[in-house]
């Protein structure tokens, strides 16, 4: 385990505890429980004991009949433990407006016509089914909310369900490697729920075997296996070979699941600093101990520069790195070490394996139109020089100002990120005009934001890869949707809580006052305060021509472009 | 994922010659093609004169189809910029034709030829402006949206405010300056040469004089100085926005407004035409 | 300038770049820690304003510019040509009218029409271009291709549309398509435009054999008979310059004969006078000297008849005798005038001959007896009827319809006083002549008195008291024009006068006084040149010798009350002469009555242009056309063929109508042209040329080269000689080649207009040449 990473989250994490109301009553009786009761109090360490993680990474969630408790296709980062009653899982779907999801409809064409003639109306006017307020069904419950489902027996009609008892765990996959939850839970009867962080959940297992076997058992059997089944260079390996592989894989987590915080205090901080800030995968000039895949998240390439690092590509999910060493060490004997840094961007999930597995089962089967290059002579290149620039062709030849921009600021992270050529942009604002028409006369996205070279990166939202928004939204409103993978809020769910808005690292997720279709105001009965609602760019998916910004851009200055892989912007930028 | 595509940066020139030799070789044809119609004792006037009108409609047409782009059938914007830029200059060439490359001497068509030829100019100009101000403005430090401009200017105006109320009293010396030049500078706007041709002559005597006062300042006051400078060069980039930014907006009115008389005209130019022109009925 | 709210975007996105932006308060006076909404800016507001604004201004300017007395020049699309614009400066604000029908109508009109396609205004503008071009157009058809009916042209094409139509090709056009003036025509381009410039490819339009230029695949062409045929005046051009020039020594130039009529731009030739009497006077006067005889009586065998027991008119004693004399081809004509003899005469032996009567041929003597009585019927009518008689008689004959003029022409200075002598024709035949010669053409008698006449009173009614013949001469005061009459004839009357009374026999009277005395001068009141005189009295001379021996003086007594109450002299008013171009005078002949006891009547042409030959000659062309078949033909062109009074016909060729230029239809023989004929000028034809210019550049030999080449030349046998054959003896055929020889790409003139004209449709009325009111179509 990376101790950079760990002296780094100790501090924080108990800073804020999950639950400060956590007495040490319940710390107590909750001991006395499975699985915490066969635990080897021992085994922990004086910094981080049991009891310290029950303190401040638990919390007790009580539920009531018919209280949804995990939703399909949400992001969290908790692991469920049920303590008394009995809940349901299902890895089927529910309809969308049990879970609280905006159901995808196109406009009709009369629609399209008269919103492009009503440009006078009040903007952001809704039409809300019932009164939104920040309780659901009565009570605020949890990190993840929940919203209370009618007559549950209806619901469960025809629906293959599994039963989850007391003592046993759910959402644990999903937390640890940070996927969208696979299956819905349900509360059958009234009972209570142990919520533990991830990183919590961590430290129990390092500390508890049996756990963590069951763990790892559960995991590799399942997610594990087939995510190494995808990965290219794996896939000449007979099943067989691959579960050796599965098995010898260890998995790692960098930075934070919640990273905007962080984010915004390192933008703010030092050019120099900022990159040191990023927890270090793989260290230039350490012992290659193995091939890196990346499971999910950024990491940054680096290379020594002066005192600080330069950029040479970013890889994402389902990339490898360190297999062109290990071939070279394997095939000339050297013990030659790193020869690049491995930087985590944000938070990064990573399987490591160990370099004699790679030897044993992955070289011999790599085909060599896949068998990276041996290393010439030390390489060593200042920037500026032609190898450098060599250098930069890993990275489709973006140069490295704008890699390490993209990189620092996140942009990596956009699959449909907005940008401006400012060469051609004569600030015309039809975009602008074009996302107000589409959007209830309120434009969704700013004509302003992170500028290098003439690349302008606009406030708009970019569908990210990693949608930290997706957190902890409390009414599941906001979502992914499978078809277009487009991240979209629910303006029926959406309580106006601001979990998304401020969570999103790039403020691209907007509070506005909402209005009725008259124009009028809503308020707030019991605040008096005016009903805010969370707007972002949807892309335009109720509308039947795409983004409606890009469309509308006359002079080919602005595009809609995805920033995971620098393939698309390379290709736009030099043809 | 939804991606429509947007032109390669590298492709635009290689687009900017196809269109134009289309554009050319279209002008062309017509050209020859009413030199024909004259010789086979057509009224060739008549023909490119429905040319002209629909060709100007269609100009005329393209500020409502920009409103219309969510219609996914009708094709992207900058489509329908290229089609505007390039039927634009050809309309031109079709006008020249029409009008036997002469201006006509009557006063009515003598105020549609103006009225034409005065819309085509000023696309024309509107045209190289957006090609090459932009670039400019992207050369600056900051971006901002024009209809800021206002705030940034009050929000610098706060900011130098504030400096100088953090210098102690005893010494007045850059107070005086700020309130005799640099105040003004900040505040007033700036002349109509400056909206023509922006330089940043104004500011750069500012500062030199700034600079040249360190002699009377104490450190401290030299800090509030080296603000000062910053505040004016900050807004002497919002003046040069504004100026640039304006002229990219206001064009358009001259050439939107010459459109719509230019319309009106040539509608009775067409009645007109139809009624006196001397054919057989 | 711009609205607080404007400048708000999203708030904390701005912040995010550092800047402090106050956040205004929403509609209920809070900010909910909200982010304020983005209003559209109000730079678009600024424009739709500034949009709008100008429609306003636009149409206000167009209603204030429409609704104004100055309307016209507003709409005026540019200045009229000079000649429009001088026409109209008079219609003030009407003058939009005088051209369009839309002229003075409203807007609302005008769109109406424009969107009814032209239903409004339905007077095209072509028609009131006639309203003033009627008098150069024709306005049936101008607006049809080249103003011509569509029916001849389709009838041209009919061929070449054939052609295409094999080639599975189309007309371009069809003649029924019309074209509106305002085509080729264009207006309002500048004040001096030429209205009437035309180019090839417009012509090419619908000629579907285009071709690139004139000297190019313009269609080839041969100009076979020009320049000579029909000129009317055969002229072996190549025997004159190659022979009878170069023997007398002059130079054979074509200006000597050939001028230019600046006014007409047309090519004439000189008078005879000056072109061809210095040679061919003598021998044109050789050939009329043995005349023509109108009247002749046979010698008949009046006692053989007797024996033959025959009944005999009374016949004179002195042409008693065997029988002879032949009949003269205008006496069997006006024989032929006696139905009771045509039969006889009409057998197909030719002109009868006294001569050969066979005594003992039974059909001979019954012919003989018939003619001499015809001949006695012929005789007693001219006595008692005169010229009268004589028409009667070549009207029966020819059956062709002769007017009175053609009549005076045909017996020119014959007078009725001279006709009746042929009645007491035994008694001093040749006195008779004598006494009248000189005087006749003042008399006027009135037929029913031409019996009662005696001589010896005619002779009363002379120059000096004739006109006053109602009153005693004594008491004669002569009005105006009689005095004229009396002091141009006064001097040699009184000359004769005198030279009468003493009665003195001049054999050898000097000619000239005699010649003016005696020359029978029908246009001396018309005034004739002294040259002409002299010739003339040259040939009279002999003769009025004889004339003047022995007038019995005792024969001046006149009896006054016979005369009739009005006298009044034909001279003046009947016997004009036709007045010639080329300057010269004509000249007529002598009538000789009783110049031999067997020639009763004969005339004796006198020279060239002679009017009774002339008369003669019209009347057999006549004939000839009407009656081709009839022996009264045959024997009219016996009349006027060579061994007659026929030497005109070496000169003087028919002439076919006049067919527009028409080069290439045949003649047909209408009327007799006497004079040169200038060379069409193409006027109203799809073609023009005109001398004139290139001869300022050319020599005539350049265009008109005598054709060496072609068989010798020999004279035209009759009147009726094929010309075109004659013209392509004499001159080398003229192509196109010639005319391209200059007129090619950058040296002269080649294009369709400069040769060829559209407007080829003939005016309605060309004469009528007051212009109507220009207005006038709208009433």
């Amino acid at each position: 385990m990376n101790r950079i990473s760990r002296s780094v989250t100790r501090i924080e994490r108990w800073n804020q505890p999950l639950d400060p109301g956590m007495s040490a009553a319940i710390v107590e009786e909750i001991l006395g429980m499975d699985p915490f009761a066969a635990m080897d109090e021992s085994r922990f360490s004086s910094q981080i004991p049991l009891l310290g993680i029950l303190a401040n990474d638990c919390r007790i969630v009580e539920f009531e009949p018919g209280d949804l408790l995990m939703r399909q296709g949400d992001y969290g980062g908790s692991v469920f433990l049920v303590l008394e009653g009995q809940v349901n899982a299902t890895l089927q779907k529910l309809p969308a407006e049990l879970l609280g999801r905006q159901i995808p409809r196109k406009k009709k064409w009369l629609e399209v016509l008269k919103q492009a003639w009503n440009g006078s109306a009040p903007p952001e006017r809704r039409e809300l089914h019932g009164p939104v307020t920040t309780q659901a069904n009565g009570r605020q419950v949890g990190h993840e909310g929940q919203t209370f489902v009618q007559d549950i027996p209806q619901v469960f009609e025809g629906l293959t369900s599994r039963a989850i008892h007391p003592g046993q765990l759910f959402g644990e996959v999903s937390a640890l490697t940070r996927s969208p939850r696979t299956a819905t839970v349900l509360a059958r009867t009234s009972g209570r729920l142990l919520e533990m962080r991830w990183q919590g959940f961590r430290d129990l297992m390092d500390r508890a075997p049996e756990l963590r076997e069951s763990i790892n058992r559960a995991y590799r059997e399942h997610s594990l296996f087939s995510h190494l089944a995808e990965t290219t260079i794996l896939q000449h390996l007979t099943p067989s070979e691959l579960q050796a592989v599965a098995a010898a894989t260890e998995f790692h987590s960098f930075g934070k699941l919640q990273w905007t915080g962080e984010f915004r205090s390192m933008i703010q901080a030092d050019v120099a600093e900022r990159i040191l800030r990023e927890p270090v995968i793989v260290q230039q000039g350490d012992y290659v101990n193995g091939l890196i895949l990346i499971q999910s998240g950024f990491a940054r390439v680096t290379r020594r520069e002066g005192v600080g690092e330069q950029t040479i590509e970013y890889i994402g999910k389902g990339r490898h790195f360190g297999l062109r060493e290990i071939a070279h060490n394997f095939r000339t004997k050297e013990s030659r070490p790193w020869n690049l840094t491995l930087r985590a961007t944000g938070y990064t999930d990573t399987l490591m394996i160990p370099t004699p597995i790679v030897e044993q089962f992955v070289l011999p089967r790599l085909p060599p139109e896949l068998a990276p290059a041996l290393f010439q002579t030390k390489e060593r290149t200042p920037i500026g020089s032609a190898s450098s620039r060599r250098a930069e062709q890993r990275s489709n030849g973006l140069s490295t100002k704008l890699l390490e921009n993209l990189v620092e600021h996140r942009l990596v992270n956009g699959t449909q990120a907005m940008v401006i050529d400012l060469n051609r942009c004569t600030r015309c604002d039809d975009c602008v005009r074009a996302c107000a028409t589409a959007h209830d006369n309120n434009p969704r996205f700013v004509r302003q934001g992170i500028v290098f070279d003439n690349l302008m990166f606009a406030s708009a939202c970019m569908q990210c890869v990693d949608p930290v928004c997706m957190i902890g939204c409390p009414t599941g409103a906001i979502a992914r949707d499978e078809a277009t993978g487009v991240i979209t809020i629910n303006e029926q769910t959406c309580i106006g809580c601001k979990t998304c808005a401020n969570s999103c690292p790039y403020n691209n997720i907007q509070m506005v006052a909402v209005s009725d279709q008259r124009g009028v105001a809503l308020i707030d009965q019991t605040t008096q305060l005016p009903i805010l609602q969370a707007t972002k760019c949807d892309l335009c998916i109720d509308q039947r021509s795409g983004p409606a910004c890009q469309k509308a851009c006359p002079h080919d200055a602005l595009i809609r472009i995805d920033l995971s892989t620098p393939v698309e912007l390379n290709e736009w930028m030099n043809g | 994922m939804l991606r429509t595509a947007t032109i390669p940066r590298t492709q635009i020139r290689d687009r900017r010659w196809r269109l134009l030799l289309v554009a050319a070789s279209s002008a062309l044809f017509i050209a020859i093609a009413m030199r024909i119609l004259d010789d086979n004792l057509y009224r060739s006037t008549f023909v490119s004169g429905y040319v002209l009108a629909t060709a100007v409609f269609f100009l005329a047409s393209f500020n409502i189809v920009k409103r219309l782009n969510f219609l996914s059938f009708l094709g992207t914007a900058s489509i329908w910029m290229q089609l505007h830029i390039y039927v634009g200059l050809l309309s031109g060439a079709i006008f020249g034709v029409h009008v036997g490359w002469k201006f006509p001497n009557g006063q009515f068509e003598g105020l549609l030829a103006f009225l034409f030829v005065s819309t085509f100019a000023s696309g024309v100009y509107g045209l190289i402006i957006s090609r090459l101000l932009p670039r400019k403005l992207a050369a600056l430090r900051t971006q901002i949206i024009f209809e800021q401009i206002p705030v940034r200017r009050g929000s610098l105006v706060a900011k130098a405010e504030a400096v100088i109320d953090q210098i102690p009293n005893r010494n007045d010396t850059l107070k005086r300056f700020y309130i005799n030049r640099v105040a003004a500078f900040l505040m007033l706007p700036r002349s109509l040469r400056f909206f023509v041709a922006p330089s940043a002559r104004e500011s750069r005597q500012l500062i030199d004089d700034l600079i040249s006062m360190d002699r009377y300042l104490s450190t401290g006051d030299r800090e509030s100085a080296r603000q000062l400078m910053q505040i004016i060069r900050e807004k002497d980039d919002l003046d040069y926005h504004w100026a640039i930014q304006s002229r990219l907006k206001y064009w358009l009115f001259v050439h939107l407004a010459l459109t719509y008389s230019l319309l009106i005209c040539g509608a009775l130019h067409g009645v007109l035409v139809h009624a006196f022109g001397g054919g057989l009925r | 300038m711009i609205e607080k709210t404007n400048t708000v975007g999203r708030v904390d996105a701005y912040q995010r770049l550092g800047d402090p932006i106050p956040v205004p308060l929403l509609p209920n006076g809070s900010d909910g820690g909200s982010n304020p909404i983005l209003f559209r800016p109000a730079v678009r507001t600024q424009r739709s304003l500034v949009v709008v604004a100008t429609i306003a201004v636009t149409l206000g300017v167009l209603a204030i510019a429409f609704s104004s007395p100055r309307r016209n020049e507003f709409l005026s699309p540019g200045p009229l040509a000079k000649a429009h614009a001088h026409l109209m400066k008079e219609q003030g604000t009407e003058r939009c009218a005088a051209c369009h029908g839309a002229g003075s109508a409203n807007l609302g009109q005008m769109i109406q029409d424009a969107f009814t396609g032209g239903q409004v205004f339905d007077v095209s503008q072509s028609h009131l271009c006639l309203a003033c071009h009627s008098n150069s157009l024709n306005v049936d058809h101008a607006i049809s291709p080249h103003g011509a009916n569509p029916k001849d042209l389709n009838e041209m094409t009919n061929a070449k549309r054939m052609a295409l139509a094999h080639a599975n090709q189309v007309m371009p056009t069809s003649a029924d398509n019309e074209i509106a003036c305002a085509v080729c025509h264009r207006e309002h381009q500048v004040k001096f435009v030429n209205l009437t410039a035309i180019n090839d490819a417009k012509c090419q339009t619908c000629h579907a054999q285009a071709y690139d230029r004139f000297e190019g695949s313009h269609p080839d062409f041969q100009l076979a008979n020009h320049p000579v045929v029909d000129r009317n005046i055969a002229f072996d051009h190549r025997s004159h310059s190659a022979k009878h020039f170069t023997e007398k020594g002059k130079a054979f130039e074509c200006g000597s004969c050939h001028v230019i009529n600046d006014s007409r731009g047309e090519i004439e030739v000189a008078s005879f006078s000056t072109m061809c009497a210095e040679c061919h006077q003598t021998s044109l006067q050789e050939s009329l000297a043995s005349g023509m005889s109108l009247i002749e009586m046979p010698t008949i065998n009046v006692q053989a008849l007797k024996e033959a027991g025959r009944l005999v008119p009374d016949w004179p004693k002195d042409l008693q005798g065997d029988f002879d004399g032949a009949l003269s081809p205008l006496m069997t004509l006006l024989l032929m005038g006696d139905p009771a003899v045509r039969s006889t005469l009409a057998e197909p032996t030719g002109l009868f001959d006294f001569f050969e009567i066979d005594l003992n041929d039974e059909d001979s003597l019954r012919r003989s007896v018939e003619l001499t009585g015809a001949i006695t019927r012929l005789r007693d009518e001219i006595t008692r009827n005169g010229r009268i008689a004589l028409k009667k008689r070549i009207i029966s004959a020819t059956a062709i319809e002769i007017s009175e003029v053609e009549l005076d022409r045909l017996f020119w200075g014959l007078s009725d006083q001279q006709l009746q002598l042929i009645a007491n024709q035994p008694k001093a035949p040749s006195n008779s002549m004598a006494r009248f010669s000189g005087e006749k053409d003042f008399l006027v008698v009135p037929e029913n008195l031409a019996l009662s006449i005696q001589p010896d009173e005619l002779l009363a009614v002379n120059p000096l008291n004739g006109k006053v013949g109602v009153q005693p001469p004594t008491t004669n005061q002569p009005n105006k024009e009689q005095h004229e009459l009396l002091r141009s004839n006064s001097p040699r009357s009184a000359w004769s006068a005198d030279k009468k009374q003493q009665g003195s026999e001049v054999k050898q009277a000097p000619p000239n006084p005699h010649g003016e005395l005696l020359t029978p001068n029908p246009l001396s009141s018309a005034g004739r040149n002294l040259d002409q005189q002299s010739t003339a009295s040259g040939l009279t001379d002999n003769l009025d010798g004889t004339h003047v021996h022995n007038v019995p003086p005792k024969r001046r007594r006149v009896s006054e009350p016979k005369y009739p109450p009005v006298v009044k002299p034909f001279a003046v008013d009947r016997f004009q002469l036709p007045s010639r171009r080329d300057g010269d005078s004509a000249s007529v002949g002598q009538w000789s009555v009783n110049a031999s006891p067997s020639e009763f009547l004969k005339y004796i042409p006198q020279g060239h242009a002679d009017v009774v030959a002339q008369a003669w000659y019209e009347l057999a062309h006549r004939s000839r056309t009407n009656t081709p078949q009839t022996v009264a033909n045959h024997l009219l062109q016996k009349v006027v063929s060579a061994e007659g009074i026929g030497s005109c016909s070496r000169c003087h060729q028919a002439q076919r109508q006049d067919t527009a230029g028409d080069l290439h239809s045949e003649p047909t023989l209408s009327t007799f042209r006497w004079t040169y004929k200038p060379a069409v000028t193409f006027k109203s034809s799809f073609a023009r040329f005109a001398h004139g210019p290139h001869l300022l550049l050319k020599d005539c030999t350049d265009c008109h080269q005598l054709n060496e080449s072609s068989p010798n030349s020999h004279e035209p046998e009759s009147v009726f000689e094929s010309q075109v054959a004659m013209a392509n003896r004499d001159f080398r055929p003229q192509t196109k080649l010639d005319c391209a020889a200059c007129h090619k790409q950058g040296q002269a003139p080649n294009e369709c207009s400069h040769c060829h004209r559209y407007h080829v449709g003939v005016p309605k009325n060309p004469l009528s040449s007051e212009t109507p009111n220009p207005l006038g179509s709208k009433n």
